[in-house]
């Protein structure tokens, strides 16, 4: 009874797909596999939101897949995410084809809102080029406007004496070892 | 006591597990997760920076240890 009417819920649901790819893949041929997830999505009845194409990247920890019944061991590999909107009835035929694929090195399914705002480098006060400039451009003029390289030239050669380097140390110590021996 | 405010309340952006720079905010040189004393985040936010964190590290974006 309860069961029912849980299950009878069919209803659009916003979902991302992040994904890891096989190092081996060499750089359009990642894209192709991409290009066969959206296909596989689109067939599915799945409108896209926003992607990445899938970039090299090394992995944190080492992780191992079987391919060929073999165990294979993966520091590398291309990482990419696609966002889209489908059914939740057919969410189940991505999972279960991903699973299957032996070049997929891991992947995650999320449930997901429509917008997303992120920190990027132009918002961020501190990492913007902006505010740097301003601080650096008005006190650091301020400063040297009134330093010469003339006066400063003669006040370091007044001040400092040169000396030469004689290295009386190590004699020194040769003599002082032979004597306690 | 704590003037700072909810990190991602000031900058109103939302809580990425794939956004690695702002989540390496809230690790510790050994890759563990701050607690909220440390982190000055509200409990809702806190619990979704913990979720992103790990789901981060199964993707292998950040590591379960580090050194």
């Amino acid at each position: 009874m309860q069961n029912e009417s849980i299950m009878s819920e069919n209803e659009n649901m916003i979902y991302e797909i992040s994904f890891i790819f096989d190092n081996k893949l060499e750089g359009k041929k990642a894209e192709e596999k991409l290009v066969n997830l959206k296909e596989l999505i689109a067939s599915n009845g799945g409108s896209f939101i926003s992607e990445e194409t899938p970039y090299k990247r090394e992995l944190a920890y080492e992780m191992v897949r079987v391919q060929n019944n073999k165990n294979i061991r993966f520091n590398e590999g291309y990482f990419g995410w696609v966002k889209f909107e489908m059914l939740s009835e057919s969410i189940l035929v991505l999972d279960k084809t991903l699973k299957l694929d032996e070049e997929v090195v891991r992947y995650l399914i999320v449930k997901t809102e429509r917008g997303n705002n992120i920190l990027t480098r132009d918002q961020s006060p501190i990492l913007s080029n902006n505010f740097t400039n301003i601080l650096v451009n008005e006190t650091v003029s301020e400063r040297f406007e009134s330093v010469n390289i003339d006066t400063t030239n003669e006040v370091i050669s007044e001040t400092t004496e040169e000396k030469e380097f004689s290295p009386k140390i190590e004699n020194q110590n040769l003599e002082d070892l032979k004597e306690k021996e | 006591m704590n003037k700072r405010e909810d990190y991602f309340k000031e900058n109103n952006i939302t809580v990425d597990y794939k956004d690695i720079n702002t989540l390496s905010k809230f690790i510790n040189p050994h890759g563990r997760i701050l607690n909220h004393r440390k982190t000055n985040l509200s409990a809702k936010n806190q619990r979704t920076i913990a979720n992103a964190i790990k789901r981060a590290r199964f993707m292998g974006l950040l590591p379960y240890v580090a050194r």
